[in-house]
């Protein structure tokens, strides 16, 4: 027990900036921590030492964030709650205000939320975990060919989000 | 010369497949396209995110881990539970019809408690009279018996007070303290008076009798 404390103390940073980005949320990202370092704890005897720590951990804390991201979903679907993504980027700064890198930091995340759940998923594994395409088709529960075609679909949706920032005709 | 998709400039963004570089450095709209691409994944390298909280091993967390173990833990106190709950049961569930032949108590259970409780008087009460008509200097016998009567007599007792049935908490309580006294074998001066024993014996006689006679309940 205690060499897992010293373990998850060691990793949970890294699994936390992961959660983050899955779910660009604090609170659940936490929650998300949380819940990967538990399975973590009951899965230990799978651990077969094959991929490092931080990879199997950093699978598990995927699957983690996509659980409580579907969760959330069903939660905010049957409370009517469902956010609109257009609305959440109905604030876009015009061109002109877009010269520092401050202002395009600013359209990140809201060009993150207009993600789909499964595409945000990908294009964080993809993107910050520098995960293969199949790794990412195993923590989705998809196809290989599937993975890749969500990774795409994602940074086509944020190319178009960030256009106003970089003047890229798409 | 076809110029590289858009899904394919993902791929070279992400794998870099060493076969794309010829057409890349041939072709500038390709280049361009690439570059274009790359300037805006590049830019997700400084997505912010929030410190986050020194790890700590949150309730829920510990609570989960621990539930298994708590299981185990539950068990003991779920027979405690158990068996108070077998003394105490009178007053939460509906007791059995009276029979004519125990006249005793209102149930079984009771009649079984209230029995008990009588020898347990009894085992007392000799406990006390060997005290009271000796010389008050116990033997070790003495001693052990008394003891032994400790742990039973605040069983009974704690069950009293649970009940509401105060008589008998406040017997059970001087008794207690009684052969506590006796049983630590405490210097003369510190062991009961003669007056405290005949007084508890006349008390422990008279519920004794009672119980014989079906009068008393716990």
């Amino acid at each position: 027990m205690e060499d897992f404390r010293v373990l998850a103390e060691r990793h949970h940073k890294a699994v936390f900036r992961l959660a983050y980005r899955m779910t660009g949320n604090q609170q659940d990202a936490e929650d998300v921590v949380q819940e990967c370092f538990l399975r973590a704890y009951k899965q230990m005897s799978k651990f077969d030492g094959r991929s490092a720590f931080g990879t199997w951990l950093h699978r598990i804390a995927a699957n983690c964030a996509i659980d409580l991201i579907r969760s959330r979903k069903r939660r905010d679907t049957q409370q009517g709650a469902e956010l609109n993504p257009e609305i959440t980027m109905s604030h876009e700064p015009s061109p002109e205000r877009l010269t520092g890198s401050v202002e395009i930091r600013r359209m990140l995340e809201p060009a993150l939320a207009q993600l789909s759940d499964m595409e945000r998923a990908a294009f964080v594994m993809r993107h910050y975990e520098g995960l293969c395409i199949e790794d990412i088709g195993a923590t989705l529960g998809v196809q290989p060919n599937a993975a890749k075609h969500t990774v795409f679909r994602a940074v086509q949706k944020l190319r178009r989000a960030l256009q106003p920032a970089f003047g890229v005709a798409q | 010369m076809s110029h590289l998709n858009e899904e394919q400039l993902v791929d070279l963004y992400y794998e870099r497949p060493a076969s794309s570089y010829p057409h890349l450095t041939e072709c500038r709209k390709c280049r361009e396209a690439f570059t274009d691409l790359e300037q805006t994944l590049n830019a997700f390298a400084d997505l912010p995110v929030p410190e986050p909280p020194p790890f700590t091993w949150r309730e829920p967390f510990t609570a989960r881990l621990a539930s298994r173990w708590r299981m185990f833990a539950l068990v003991p106190a779920l027979a405690a539970a158990l068996f108070a709950a077998f003394y105490m049961g009178r007053s939460t569930t509906t007791p059995p019809p009276k029979l004519a032949a125990t006249p005793l108590a209102e149930s079984g259970r009771e009649r079984i408690l209230v029995v008990a409780l009588g020898n347990h008087l009894q085992r007392s009460e000799m406990v006390l009279l060997e005290v009271a008509n000796g010389d008050r200097s116990t033997s070790p016998a003495v001693q052990e018996r008394a003891r032994n009567l400790i742990g039973e007599t605040r069983l009974y007792r704690q069950t009293a007070v649970y009940s509401g049935d105060r008589n008998y908490s406040e017997l059970l309580e001087e008794l207690d303290r009684l052969l506590t006294a006796i049983a630590n074998g405490q210097s003369q001066s510190s062991q009961p008076g003669t007056e405290q024993l005949e007084q508890l014996l006349f008390k422990i006689r008279v519920t004794g009798s009672n119980i014989e006679k079906g009068t008393e309940k716990l």
